[in-house]
């Protein structure tokens, strides 16, 4: 028995190539063989390509698809594969494959090829209307990866959502198998690695920081963490922004919000691009509050992290984010950024307040331990080849 | 229950302190809208959206200190007798382009209907002939 993982892009930084790697470790500790797959990879990953299992990267239905955005009822697929095709690809009966499904891709319409055991890991779709005025190519394949959504709904015996929120939504799209939801797995031990140096020295002056780590990216809001920043410079002048991410595909929004930054005559607010590992351990390092305005999150990484480093977090209630702080951090209930301000100055001059906060995500980052979650994927998969007679 | 934080009295004092009544809304940022980022999937909310962005000005407001204001309105005089004919231009054929895509949007109106009286129409002969 084998275990293959799926996904089409791995990249440096990924939160999600990031939890097949450590959903590789899991699986090798079971002693199972497994490899990870995908349409595109970084320079010198330790992944395969998919072209290797050319049954599933050539596909006719994803180019219809593509040509043929406004739905796919007239499709058919012929999923029956030859045996001679399966040995081939040295696959048998007994493997099982896991795709991880986040984006439009073509795999999506050729996943189903894979005869046997397939389970999917679903981290959640960004709904396309946040791209609709930057990117008519992101707008287009995120609608695809909706309609990979759809078509997929009949084709996995497992799905595991990184949280009830995700559930949801695939249950909305018509999935009727076996649902289990796992937070997703952080391999913590890495985050105690040395931060930067020179970024840590350039932000640990006596300004408060105040930091968001992700991709700069529409449903994230990042206009209403800046308008709260505005405010809140009006309370503490000795005061900063830091937001971390890629803004690669998306400039159009990113150079909008440089505008709007120099609109409101805003300075110290500071756009850092993609970074290495290293620097973003330090951005958390010198992080007085941590700020997510975010519309749409599947799970959202960096409020884990910012629970690691002891960063206070301010977010607001949308998608799965209040799932995952539970009764840490503060949830704010609209974007007003006035209050929003305020409730920073709270915190920040209230130290019992800060430390309560804090301790309250030390309680909440438990839940997502290592030995945690990596043993609820366990159990999951556990369950999964007991049940399927594997 | 999350942590709770009393901001009653920030809240008070920072209303007081804060003056400015015409804060910039981020929707009111200018940007470059890709050319097909509104994907027609109703027709009739793709023409209006053309209505919406069919009339397009040079004039603009400037942001920046004294000397960038100053520099950037200097410039917007010299190309003004270049700008503003090529932007009437525009407008002009964006205004025809409206006026064309809303008169085939009602032709197409009506031929669906006709259609649909067509086929009904078909569908009863049909019956009339086989008893189907």
């Amino acid at each position: 028995m084998k275990i293959i993982q799926l996904l089409p892009t791995v990249s440096y930084g990924d939160a999600i190539s990031n939890y097949a790697f450590a959903i590789k470790k899991v699986i090798e500790k079971m002693g199972i063989d497994t490899e990870i797959y995908a349409e595109i990879s970084g320079k010198n990953m330790p992944v395969r390509n998919i072209s290797e299992m050319e049954f599933l990267s050539n596909s006719d239905i994803s180019k219809n698809i593509l040509f043929n955005m406004t739905g796919y009822n007239t499709i058919n697929d012929n999923n029956i594969l030859s045996d001679k095709i399966l040995y081939n690809h040295n696959i048998s009966r007994n493997d099982i494959l896991i795709y991880h499904m986040s984006t439009g891709s073509d795999i999506n319409f050729s996943i189903n090829k894979f005869p046997y055991n397939k389970i999917m890991i679903y981290h959640n779709i960004t709904p396309p209307e946040f791209f609709r005025p930057y990117s008519r190519e992101l707008f287009t394949l995120i609608n695809y990866g909706y309609k990979g959504l759809e078509y997929l709904n009949n084709t996995f015996s497992l799905c595991i959502a990184d949280s009830e929120y995700n559930k949801t939504q695939l249950i909305e799209y018509g999935y009727k198998c076996n649902i289990k939801v796992c937070p997703v797995l952080i391999p913590f031990r890495k985050y105690k690695s040395s931060p930067d140096i020179s970024v840590f020295e350039r932000y640990s002056d006596n300004k408060t920081n105040i930091i968001f780590v992700g991709r700069i990216a529409p449903n994230k809001k990042h206009e209403d963490i800046i308008k709260t920043f505005y405010f809140y410079k009006k309370i503490n002048p000795e005061s900063r922004l830091i937001l971390v991410g890629s803004w690669a595909g998306t400039e159009i929004y990113y150079e909008r919000l440089k505008k709007y930054v120099e609109m409101l005559n805003l300075k110290d607010v500071i756009f850092t691009g993609h970074v290495d590992f290293s620097e973003i351990i330090s951005y958390y390092r010198v992080a007085d509050i941590f700020l997510c305005m975010s519309e749409h999150e599947g799970f959202c990484v960096p409020l884990v992290e910012a629970m690691f480093f002891n960063v206070p977090i301010i977010a607001l209630d949308a998608g799965a984010v209040p799932e995952t702080l539970g009764d840490s951090g503060i949830i704010i209930p609209d974007n007003d950024p006035l209050r929003t301000a305020g409730i920073i100055h709270e915190i920040l001059t209230d130290e019992n307040l800060r430390q309560n906060i804090i301790n309250s995500q030390r309680n909440r980052l438990r839940d997502f331990s290592y030995r945690k979650t990596s043993g609820m994927l366990k159990k999951i998969l556990t369950d999964f080849i007991k049940d399927e007679n594997i | 229950m999350n942590n709770s934080v009393n901001t009653e009295k920030i809240m008070s004092q920072l209303k007081s302190d804060i003056k400015e009544k015409n804060i910039p809304d981020f929707k009111d940022v200018p940007y470059n809208k890709p050319s097909g980022a509104e994907i027609p999937e109703n027709p009739d909310k793709a023409i209006e959206n053309l209505r919406a962005y069919s009339y397009i000005h040079s004039y603009m407001n400037f942001t920046g200190n004294k000397l960038k204001i100053f520099m950037k309105k200097s410039v917007r005089k010299m190309i003004k007798f270049y700008i503003e004919p090529l932007v009437n231009e525009q407008n002009n054929f964006n205004a025809s382009t409206e006026t064309a895509l809303t008169s085939m949007r009602n032709t197409q109106k009506k031929l669906i209907q006709r259609i649909e009286k067509l086929e009904q129409e078909n569908k009863r002969l049909m019956e009339d002939l086989y008893g189907e």
